[in-house]
């Protein structure tokens, strides 16, 4: 029966193993992990203890103008000196804010040069939270590490982590496919220079 | 288990089968896809804090303020600031790209020189050093008191602190000249005043308050001016009542963009202004529709004894007499005269095109005359004066050096020429700077940013940082009717290889051991522009513009010259005061050229009346055009220049327009090509069927070249401009040509 069936064998054995390459190996080999300069508790910051909200430090100027990451003068303004134990806090305060120097953070949901995207109108005028594109990101302990596309150097963000991109939440994703699938559900235009001015 | 080559091929069948299963073929897709798109060598901007700068253009004389954009410290964006006093608002096409400049890949890096190798012009590197030396010896050469052998810099952007130095620096040499270009926009400005007995002080035009301007061929609607003070001009027409609109009459012959969206235009036959002007002149006379009393009291020529006066010309100017020349109606005549008396205040503004050059003297002149006779002059919606700029230099040193413009500098008389690096925006050919140049031995030092235009016919080049790169000063607008003052910021460092057109002249004045200006030699660039920032504070007068917070506060608030300089550095502007009406001195409505009643009867006559024996060999008229800040390749965007080649907005450099009748008649093709021939020599041009193209001119564009930014341009790009006429005035306007494919 097993000779009969030999070569059906072979040729599901070299599906299965490329089913194996394929899901798990691939996106290891694909994907190359950073770990961030020093780990930032966003549980810690928007928690009780410190209370603040994502528009404090991820803030809009008067002009409507988002500052995406806070430079470290913010950061400066609290951490002068240590106010805890934690080494990546020592590493802070000494390393960055005592130099004036800013925190070469790797930003996981960067888009390419040739998408625009303002902020300003998502947040502000279309009242969508922040949660609704960046998860709980603001309410983890750690920062996970930076996974960049070897051959586009794209955060893993962008794809998403499910490779097949079928995602089980809404905020895996950030192709130009998920922006125009929400623009579509909002009823909002999908105009080719909306983004790619 | 013997595995055989049959169960290799169905597991690598197997494997193709399931790789197709996985992401691996999709992702792998997407991923060439984009990082084809993402190469090494593709400029990226900075990521960095968005920030915001302001500062002023200086890529031509017009003085528009423009807001920043900058990722970190690279500017990556451009646009208007937002109740600028000077642009309203607006930047033109060419300052929206202004960023890109400093990448220009005609930009040049270093000194240059031009040498021949293997029959070819190229431009090889040379030290500083040995420029300076070479000027230095041709100086020394230079006979004192003999002005066939003059040192001429050339300034097309005369009136701001670097215009002040050189003319000091060209007073310690023998021989110095200072020139400047034809302002278009000011032409007719520059003419008035030469007609005033005595100086009466820069004037501009009251655009705001006028009724109705007549235009001969000025782009009034298409860069005129300060393009932002026409659009706001335009703008606001909406809102008032028919009756009280301005009325705007292009008389051009052809059909530019101002002549499309004129209410009038007066399609006059090529090169035929002065005609159709003393045909004007004469309606308003002999119907006594001009300002009898200001004539009467100021014109020392209207009526004299020796029938030479401006009366006598005028009176061969009938309407009849003049349409015979111009090609128009003389009812038109007589009712486009009317209508100017009949919407007073009027303004009668000449010029000319950017591409096509200013109108001559005389034509300027009976332009300007039709402003006197109508009593505009210092009036609310005429002419009106304004001050000047307070400069230290004005009032502690009275130049001695003279200033004319480069069409007045007798021919073949420079021995060296340096040619600033400001543009005007105009078109300048090569041809006019040859008449004058001597004709063996003459050295040409250019101090452009770019290795474009004028500077590939240089011997030398000292490349000056480019906008963006250097702190400049820029003045008001010719045209304005109050002085401004503003900064351009040094936003950009410069390459290595720049030099400070200041620091230049220094080194320059010390190689060659001429006794330049003690205060200037110890001196920085940004030293002498803070003195003239705090003789402005030290004037007290007007008000200063702040670019951050658009508001507007009296020079009186500002606390110190240093706050003052803060602002204007800071992308600020000041603005003067109104200048007090000034009472009118005599005038003289021929001109006071010498020969003026027989040089103004003579342009009557039309520019090709001239050369009457070339009709039969040149069956076509040539009649160059371009817009303003892009008639050459140096001080545009390439980018811009791509989207204007695959647009078809604007015709570039090689494209030309005939009349589909004429076209049919001589062969060509719509979208053909064809050869034009002048006297000057041929071009290989493709030609475009226009209706509203006059019967047997062929128009053609004096715009950038695209090859030119692939190609050096020192290899000898062809120009429309090379195949031009220059008349004896140094016109351009129209030119005998033949065409054939």
């Amino acid at each position: 029966m097993v000779v009969k069936n030999r070569g059906r064998l072979i040729f599901l054995a070299g599906v299965l193993v490329m089913l194996v390459v394929g899901w798990f190996g691939f996106p290891r080999m694909l994907y190359q992990k950073t770990n961030q300069p020093i780990q930032f508790s966003h549980r810690v910051h928007t928690g009780d203890k410190a209370g603040l909200t994502c528009e404090d430090c991820h803030s809009f100027q008067a002009d409507g103008r988002f500052n995406g990451i806070p430079s470290i003068s913010k950061c400066g303004g609290c951490h002068v000196g240590l106010l805890g134990n934690s080494p990546d806090e020592k590493v802070l305060v000494e390393k960055y804010v005592a130099t004036n120097t800013e925190i070469p953070w790797l930003v996981y949901s960067r888009q390419p040069e040739n998408a625009y995207f303002s902020h300003v109108q998502h947040v502000r005028l279309a009242k969508i939270q922040c949660e609704r594109c960046h998860g709980p990101h603001g309410a983890g302990d750690t920062l996970r590490p930076y996974e960049s596309d070897r051959l586009t150097s794209y955060s893993r963000d962008i794809w998403g982590h499910s490779l097949s991109r079928i995602h089980s939440e809404v905020w895996d994703g950030k192709k130009m496919d998920n922006c125009a699938s929400c623009h579509e559900q909002r009823g909002v235009s999908n105009s080719c220079l909306l983004c790619h001015k | 288990m013997k595995i055989s080559r049959r169960d290799l091929f169905k597991f690598v069948g197997g494997s193709a089968v399931g790789a197709f299963l996985t992401p691996i073929p999709w992702k792998l897709i997407d991923d060439a896809a984009i990082w084809s798109q993402n190469w090494s060598w593709i400029p990226r901007p900075l990521h960095g804090e968005i920030r915001t700068k302001f500062t002023t253009c200086t890529l031509c004389p017009a003085g528009c303020g423009a807001r920043v954009r900058c990722v970190g410290d690279q500017p990556v964006m451009l646009t208007g600031v937002t109740r600028h006093p000077v642009s309203r608002g607006t930047l033109c096409p060419a300052g929206l790209g202004g960023h890109h400049l400093p990448y220009h890949p005609g930009r040049a890096l270093q000194p240059l020189q031009r040498v021949q190798k293997n029959g070819k012009i190229e431009f090889a590197p040379v030290s500083r050093e040995a420029v300076e030396a070479a000027l230095a010896a041709a100086i020394s050469r230079l006979k004192p008191g003999t002005p066939n052998e003059s040192i001429v810099i050339l300034d097309q952007q005369p009136g701001r602190t670097i215009s002040r130095v050189y003319r000091r620096f060209l007073e310690s040499v023998p021989n110095g000249v200072y020139v400047t270009t034809s302002a278009l926009g000011g032409d007719t400005l520059c003419v008035l005043q030469e007609m005033m007995e005595k100086p009466y002080g820069p004037v501009g035009y009251d655009l705001e308050n006028t009724r109705m301007i007549l235009s001969f061929g000025a782009p009034l609607l298409d860069g005129w001016g300060t393009p932002g003070r026409m659009m706001e001009i335009i703008k606001a027409q909406g809102s008032k009542d028919p009756d009280y609109r301005l009325k705007i009459i292009q008389v051009e012959t052809r059909q530019s963009r101002t002549a499309s969206f004129a209410d009038e235009w007066v399609a006059i036959n090529p090169g035929t202004e002065a005609a159709f002007a003393l045909g004007l002149a004469h309606v308003l006379i002999h119907e006594n529709l001009y300002d009898q009393d200001l004539i009467r009291r100021k014109a020392i020529d209207f009526r004299k004894k020796d029938g030479r006066a401006y009366l006598n010309l005028v009176e061969q100017f009938t309407p009849e007499y003049a349409a015979g020349i111009s090609g128009i109606a003389p009812d038109r005549i007589i009712a486009t005269a009317r209508t100017l008396a009949q919407n007073a205040p009027a303004i009668v503004i000449g010029g000319g095109d950017p591409g096509g050059g200013p109108l001559g003297k005389e034509e300027e002149t009976a332009i300007a005359g039709l402003n006197l006779l109508l009593g505009g002059i210092g009036r609310p919606g005429g002419i009106v004066a304004r001050r000047e700029v307070p400069d230290i230099m004005s009032t502690s040193h009275h130049p001695t050096v003279p200033e004319m413009e480069i069409r007045d500098v007798p021919d073949h008389s420079i021995r060296i020429l340096i040619l600033d690096a400001a543009e005007s925006g105009n078109a300048l050919p090569w041809a006019l700077l040859e008449r004058k140049l001597v004709p063996q031995g003459a050295l040409v030092v250019s101090l452009s940013s770019y290795l474009t235009g004028l500077t590939k016919h240089a011997g030398y080049i000292i490349p000056a940082p480019t906008y963006l790169e250097s702190i400049q000063d820029v003045p008001a607008p010719i045209d304005a009717t109050t002085a401004s003052f503003s900064l351009s910021s040094a936003l950009l460092t410069a390459p290595a290889g720049v030099t400070e057109p200041f620091e230049w002249v220094k080194r320059l004045a010390s190689v060659a051991g001429v006794p330049f200006v003690e205060e200037a030699q110890g001196s920085t660039y940004e030293a002498q522009l803070k003195n003239r920032v705090e003789t402005i504070y030290r004037a007290k007068r007007g008000t200063v513009f702040s670019s951050g917070d658009g508001k507007t506060v009296p020079i009186a608030e500002i606390s110190s010259a240093d706050q003052l300089w803060k602002l204007l550095s800071e992308g600020g502007c000041w603005i003067d005061s109104k200048a007090e009406t000034k009472p009118m001195p005599n005038f003289s409505l021929l001109g006071k050229t010498k020969d003026n009643f027989e040089r103004l009867q003579v342009a009557g006559q039309g520019r090709l009346s001239r050369e009457p024996g070339l009709v039969a060999a040149f069956g076509f008229i040539l009649m160059p055009f371009g817009w303003r800040g892009a008639t050459g390749n140096g001080q545009i965007s390439p980018l811009m220049t791509k989207l204007f080649q695959e647009s078809g907005l604007r015709k570039l450099s090689g494209q030309t327009a005939v009349n589909p009748e004429t076209g049919r008649a001589f062969g060509l093709t719509d979208g053909g090509q064809a050869w034009i021939e002048t006297e000057k020599g041929a071009m290989k041009v493709e030609v475009r069927f226009d209706a509203a193209v006059m019967p047997r001119v062929i128009e053609a564009a004096v715009g950038p070249s695209v090859e030119a930014f692939s190609t050096a341009e020192t290899q000898g790009t062809q120009n429309i401009l090379d195949l031009c006429h220059l008349d004896d005035d140094c016109a351009w306007r129209v030119t005998r040509a033949r065409v054939t494919t």
